[in-house]
């Protein structure tokens, strides 16, 4: 554990494979998997492939929208890397359909998406649709080209010096705004009750977005939010809160995820 | 040594100096007077200080012609516009139906004149002295029947019928006539053929035409007489069916002649040229000047009309049209007036313009012999008699205001319009701009035409005076009334551009735009209030006089957007008095040009600055060394700065071919909005329809200002419209549009629903028409402004942007439409090709790379093709020549080597080359398949590029992978069995008479979608940009082999009972009888699609 699960939406193999020797290089989890007997990396993108032509019986894009979003829950994905065109010569939809019918699945816990576009040329095709997509999920996407440099594609040094911090920076502000979705939602919950860590929820929500978060507090995070519910006495409910808080306050650039 | 000499009067004339915006002379109505203009040459005004001329012609009686009312005139006066000797005239005289129309009277007058024929006319008669032996010579030369007589007489079609009538009655068929043409006959023959017949002692010379207009004819002719009879000859006579001519010109052909005998004496206008051109030609100037500098592509259409109008010379007479009788009217009226002035050159006794109607003998009851009448007088050459004009203008202002109670009467009584008095109305309206009544500016006559406008919504009564059954010509009337009073505004400020000044403030009295509640009376003063703006023109150019003006950004090499307005202020700086000539103090006045502290708007600083970019951009002096892309950049990003805010702009050009370009696209955020392929998708999809644009097309509101499609009203075509997100009629705000003076919503269209989505609220489209065609015809571009807030109230933007059009279609026309832009393209193209390097390619370069790859020489030859497109071929809809395209032709033929291919052979190839791509995890990945290639070809042979061929093949076998069929794990067949298996049939034919080869592939896929069908077979491009890959490389490849090669798809279901070929289809994947419904879409979604090519012979 520790590291950050990607999803990688790609139709071309080569590109695929080349994005995930980028990638593992850098230590991030890379899926779909080769190894995975349910679903393999031909397979998944035969499901992306199908999701995307509107031609294919409904009960096929609904088999194939399943298949991808199962591929997301089991791995527990942090990111999706997602490619703009994923269709051949039909009219298909793109990258951003996609990930807007992902997160629309999970409304709430919105996952954060960067998509690749292979050259700035689509840029004009592509930027309406965009548009609408970043006003309704605000702060949780980027926009990268593949790294076009003459003949190459996916260049490695591009790769680590661009897109490697864009996943990151992206991934920190998606957790980030994960955890403030949770603690908006349990300030409604307490609003009527306690309200001594109703005040403690909204400073570590102030906190969040100037502390970069660490994994520590990221597991303590997930300990408290499993433990919440049934700790019902919520006896030592501020001294949780204020651990985190101090998690946060302590925590230095160098050692954020 | 110094002049000090002090200036001293020769006379001293008391003068009062008015302030030309404030003169009560001019603009109050109770105290004005007819305005004498000068224009800049000269100081005194184009003025006759006499009253219209006396007429020396002798009456009726005394030269025994018919009287002018007992002539009849029908079908021999026609009106139409036609060049006789060089005099631009109105109307064209049938001589035959003259004489028909009078035959016994022309017969008595030859019998009244036959006496005094060779007896010159008494000099008493020409008003001077005679003896009484001079009286008994002349009328010893009395004709006698010894005589022999000549008639000379112009060669010319229209006279010889009244020669012939002279001759017969006159002279009893004894005449020797010579006829010569002025024009084309040699002056040195008439001299050798006819000198010994003039010059008998016994010859009678009589002159013989149907017409004396000018005299240039008669004078011409007389001269060469003379000359023929060594300065000796004299004419007998001069004979004319009507005499037309002016006063001085019957005198001097009197005096040449001895004696003229008309059978009519018509008084016509002299012709004095305005300006050095004739007045029709001075009036087509005139519209040319206006349609110069108005604003508006509908006003300019009515301007351009007119201006036609006169031009149309010698135009077949339509004896139906309308204006026939009026003109007639007008042709008596003149005469009638003529004779008036004749017998009462100081118009004594008479006050009212009934009295000159009385004391002119032109009587009629109908308004039309009124406006007849008062037409010609309100006109060249009458306006240009200082009393008369007076006396006119004083009339005028009497009818004006009779026509305002009645109308006023009509409007408080709630009662239709009459036609007649509508017409009377535009009348005197268009007679206010002649005689500079500046009442038709006053708040009073604006509240007048606004009652008149509703007036005209509730329906106008017809000539029969049924209310709403006007005729065509009725209606068009009522329709164009507001362009007809817009052009009477733009003539009067052209004429007297403070009369823009009097316009904006009356305008802004208290209730007078509100009082304007129509839609059409909303449209005529929304296009006023823009058509004032023109006065800025003056002062510009002011300023292009100005040498430091026009070199102000010669040495500029780059554009600075913040400092470049430092520049024009610096200018003013140093010449301060420019900001206090009268054309910026007009100007200021009426745009508010400067603030309270004398600054210069910095809105103007920026219209300014656009004016001299793109005005040095057409001379190419200044920023020669910016690109075009960098050029329109900074104009549409200036434009935007003329709001005042910060705005989203984008601006479309079109070219030759009408396809449209998006060459500029930026939100505030420097985002793009616009989908620029999406633009021409429409256009392309229509051209085979009815032409309009599909209803859903998201750019619909675009497009149909940009192909200037009329708007709500019908009518008018858009040249600036406005959208504004406001408050509807419906609980939630909606677009409507702000000129459709209509309360019902704007249909809300995807560009307008994004706008909103993206948090505009306000939307502004101009079109750029090209003012080289036809006004409103040709659409050169589109500008469009949105911004966050409602910008429609901002008047000074909306006119300098319209003020900037007639720039902008120049630099569009030059830019766009040209090599420069074709360059531009071309690096775009190249541009395409580099981008191409980038993704499909890859993977192909992968393919070729791997060891013992068969497809090698199929990817060099798909590169080869598309560098060669790439740099060869810029777009076969833009500006590159036919020639380009043969020339790639030539280098494809010399490329690729053209041989006999075995038909069999290659079939067989292709097989082993489909599996080894199929089974490919480069392509995607590693894919089963049925994979078959046959032929069924009777030839052997085909002559064609094998390399061609295999790269065809290789492209679309890759296309048929790319495209297969995808099963999911829950997919299963018709027949129930879970064979997921894609298949490809390769089959080769012949057709033509073997003169074609056709392959076919066919491949099991999802359906296509009937838009990728469409487009494939109407041999368009589907990949995005334009890029030529893909099918589109092949396309373009087969294309310019031979045009009738060709490429196309088809589908159809795998399981159903196709109607092709009426036979029970097979299930695509198990091959076995389907038993699904045929009726609709597959449910298992398999088709089977088939590409195919039809290949004739390479012929070099």
């Amino acid at each position: 554990m520790g590291k950050i699960n990607i999803l990688v939406v790609e139709n071309q193999s080569t590109q695929f494979y080349k994005i995930k020797d980028n990638l593992c290089n850098k230590e991030y989890n890379v899926f779909p998997n080769e190894s995975d007997t349910d679903c393999n990396v031909t397979e998944f993108v035969n499901y992306v492939k199908v999701w995307v032509n509107e031609e294919y019986p409904d009960a096929y894009k609904k088999e194939a929208f399943e298949k991808i979003c199962n591929q997301i829950e089991k791995n527990q994905i942090d990111l999706i890397l997602m490619d703009h065109i994923l269709g051949g010569g039909c009219k298909c939809k793109t990258g951003i359909a996609l990930a807007r019918a992902i997160n629309s699945k999970w409304k709430g816990v919105e996952l954060p998406v960067l998509f690749m576009s292979r050259t700035e040329e689509s840029e004009k095709r592509r930027l309406m649709d965009y548009n609408r997509y970043m006003a309704d999920f605000p702060q949780l996407s980027q926009w990268l080209h593949k790294g076009f440099f003459g003949d190459e594609i996916l260049n490695e040094d591009y790769f680590s010096n661009v897109v490697i911090d864009a996943i990151d920076a992206l991934y920190k502000k998606g957790q980030t705004e994960k955890y403030k979705k949770i603690l908006v939602q349990w300030v409604k919950e307490d609003e009527t009750g306690d309200k001594k860590s109703t005040q403690m929820y909204k400073i570590l929500y102030d906190y969040l977005g100037k502390y970069p978060v660490t994994l520590e507090f990221k597991k303590a995070f997930e300990d408290y939010k499993s433990n919440r519910l049934l700790d019902a006495s919520k006896k030592n409910d501020c001294k949780k809160i204020q651990h985190l808080l101090n998690l946060l306050r302590s925590s230095t650039p160098q050692l954020s995820l | 040594m110094e002049w000090n000499i002090p200036e001293e009067p020769l006379l001293r004339l008391p003068a009062t100096w008015h302030s030309p915006e404030e003169c009560a002379l001019c603009f109050d109505d109770s105290q004005s007077k007819p305005l004498f203009e000068t224009d800049k040459t000269s100081l005194s005004p184009a003025l006759i200080i006499n009253p219209p001329a006396n007429i020396k012609k002798l009456r009726a009686e005394e030269n025994k012609s018919q009287p002018f009312d007992k002539v009849n005139f029908d079908g021999s006066i026609l009106y139409c516009k036609v060049i006789r000797n060089g005099e631009h005239l109105l109307f064209s005289s049938k001589t035959d139906a003259l004489i028909d129309n009078n035959t016994q009277e022309i017969q008595d007058w030859l019998e009244r004149i036959r006496p005094e024929l060779g007896i010159s006319l008494s000099r008493e008669k020409q008003g001077e002295k005679e003896s009484e032996t001079e009286t008994e010579i002349r009328k010893a030369r009395a004709l006698k029947k010894t005589d022999k007589v000549i008639i000379l007489s112009p060669c010319h079609y229209s006279n010889t019928r009244f020669i012939y009538i002279i001759n017969r009655y006159l002279f009893h068929s004894a005449a020797t006539i010579i006829h010569y043409q002025p024009d084309t006959d040699y002056s040195d023959n008439f001299k050798l053929l006819y000198e010994k017949h003039l010059n008998q002692t016994d010859a009678r010379i009589f002159f013989v035409d149907d017409t004396l207009i000018s005299g240039r004819t008669f004078f011409r002719i007389y001269d060469l007489f003379r000359f023929a009879t060594g300065y000796q000859g004299k004419l007998s006579g001069a004979i004319f069916l009507s005499d037309k001519s002016a006063a001085d010109i019957h005198t001097r052909v009197l005096r040449a002649a001895g004696r003229i005998d008309a059978f009519v004496n018509i008084n016509l206008p002299l012709s004095p040229r305005v300006f050095n051109a004739n007045p029709l030609e001075y009036e087509a100037r005139r519209y040319r000047e206006l349609y110069e500098t108005s604003l508006h592509d509908a006003l300019k259409s009515e301007l351009t009309e007119k201006a036609n109008l006169l031009k149309r010379f010698g135009a077949t007479v339509d004896t139906r049209d309308p204006r026939q009788k009026q003109h007639v009217r007008m042709f008596k009226a003149t005469h009638l007036a003529y004779e008036l002035f004749g017998k009462n050159p100081e118009l004594k006794g008479i006050d009212t313009f009934d009295d000159f109607m009385r004391e002119s003998g032109f009587v009629c009851e109908d308004v039309e012999c009124r406006i007849a009448m008062f037409k010609i007088l309100s006109q060249y050459p009458f306006l240009l008699h200082m009393t008369l004009r007076i006396e006119v203008f004083r009339w005028h202002k009497t009818w004006m205001r009779k026509i305002s109670d009645e109308l006023r009467g009509i409007f408080d009584r709630r009662e239709a319009l009459p036609c007649a008095k509508f017409e009377e109305l535009k009348f005197l309206i268009r007679r206010s701009v002649f005689l500079g009544n500046f009442y038709i500016l006053s708040a009073e006559f604006f509240r007048l035409l606004a009652e008149v406008f509703e007036l005209l919504e509730q329906g106008m009564a017809s000539a029969s005076g049924i209310v709403g059954q006007l005729s065509r010509n009725e209606q068009e009337n009522v329709e164009n009334f507001h362009l007809y009073i817009l052009a009477q505004y733009v003539e009067m400020i052209r004429k007297n551009r403070w009369c823009a000044v009097q316009l904006v403030r009356t305008l802004e009295k208290n209730g007078v735009e509100q009082a304007f509640g129509t839609s059409a009376g909303k449209r005529m003063i929304r296009m006023l209030k823009i058509e004032i703006a023109t006065v800025v023109d003056d002062f510009y150019h002011l300023l292009e006089k100005d040498r430091a003006w026009t070199n102000l950004y010669v040495e500029a090499k780059s554009i600075d957007k913040d400092k470049d307005n430092e520049w024009i202020k610096c200018y003013f700086e140093h010449n301060p008095s420019l900001l206090k000539t009268p054309e910026f103090v007009l100007a200021n006045k009426v745009l508010k040009l400067l603030d309270e502290k004398g600054g210069i708007e910095p809105r103007f600083l920026d219209y300014l600055w656009i004016k001299q970019f793109l005005d040095r951009s057409r001379e190419d002096r200044a920023f020669s060394e910016i690109s075009l892309t960098k050029k329109t950049e900074a104009i549409v990003e200036r434009m935007c700065r003329l709001f005042d805010q910060n705005l989203g702009a984008f601006f479309i050009v079109t070219d030759k071919t009408q396809y449209r370009h998006l060459v500029f696209d930026r939100t505030p955020d420097q985002l793009s909005l616009i989908d620029a392929d999406a633009l021409n998708e429409s256009m392309d999809e229509d051209s085979g329809k009815n032409g309009q644009p599909c209803s859903q097309h998201q750019y619909e509101i675009l497009l149909n200002s940009l192909d200037g499609r009329p708007d709500a009203s019908k009518f008018d075509k858009h040249v600036i419209a406005e959208y504004g997100f406001r408050e509807g009629p419906g609980p939630d705000p909606t677009w409507k549009n702000l000129y459709e003076e209509t309360d019902s919503s704007y249909k809300s269209s995807d560009y307008l629903k994004y706008l909103e989505e993206n948090g505009y609220r306000w939307l502004l489209l101009e079109r750029i028409s090209d003012f080289k065609a036809a006004p409103g015809q040709v659409s050169l571009g589109l500008l469009g402004f949105y911004a966050n807030k409602d910008l429609s109230k901002s008047l000074l933007s909306r006119q300098l942007i319209m003020l900037l059009r007639k720039d902008l279609s120049t630099f569009i026309r030059m830019h766009h439409k040209n090599d420069e832009f074709s360059a531009l393209r071309a690096a775009e193209a190249t541009r395409r090709f580099a981008y191409l390097a980038g993704h499909g390619r890859y993977m192909m370069q992968q393919l070729a790379n791997t060891d013992s790859s068969k497809c090698r020489p199929m990817i060099m030859t798909m590169e080869q093709l598309q560098y060669l497109f790439a740099i060869r071929n810029v777009d076969e809809r833009g500006n590159a020549q036919q020639s380009r395209r043969e020339e790639l032709r030539g280098k494809i033929i010399n490329g690729f080597y053209t041989n006999e291919i075995a038909i069999k052979n290659f079939a067989n190839s292709l097989q082993e080359l489909a599996k080894t791509i199929y089974s490919s995890p480069i392509v995607e990945t590693s894919v089963q398949a049925d994979i078959r290639s046959d032929s069924d070809s009777t030839a052997c042979t085909f002559p064609f590029s094998e390399r061609l061929l295999q790269f065809f093949c290789f492209e679309l076998i890759v296309n048929a992978k790319k495209n297969r069929y995808i099963y999911t794990q829950n997919w299963t067949c018709e027949n129930g069995k879970n064979l997921k298996k894609n298949m490809l049939h390769i089959r080769f034919s012949m057709a033509d008479n073997d003169s074609a080869m056709v392959v076919e592939f066919t491949g099991t896929g999802p359906y296509p979608g009937s838009s990728v069908i469409g487009t494939i077979n109407a041999g368009r491009n589907t990949k995005p940009q334009n890029e030529i890959a893909g099918l589109e490389l092949i396309r373009q490849v087969i294309k310019i082999l031979n045009q009738d090669n060709s490429l196309a798809i088809s589908t159809r279901k795998g399981c159903v009972a196709c109607e092709s070929c009426k036979m029970k289809c097979t299930c695509a994947t198990c091959s076995l009888s389907c038993n699904s419904d045929c009726s609709n879409k597959c449910k298992y979604g398999v088709y089977r699609n088939t590409i195919k090519l039809i290949l004739h012979k390479i012929q070099k």
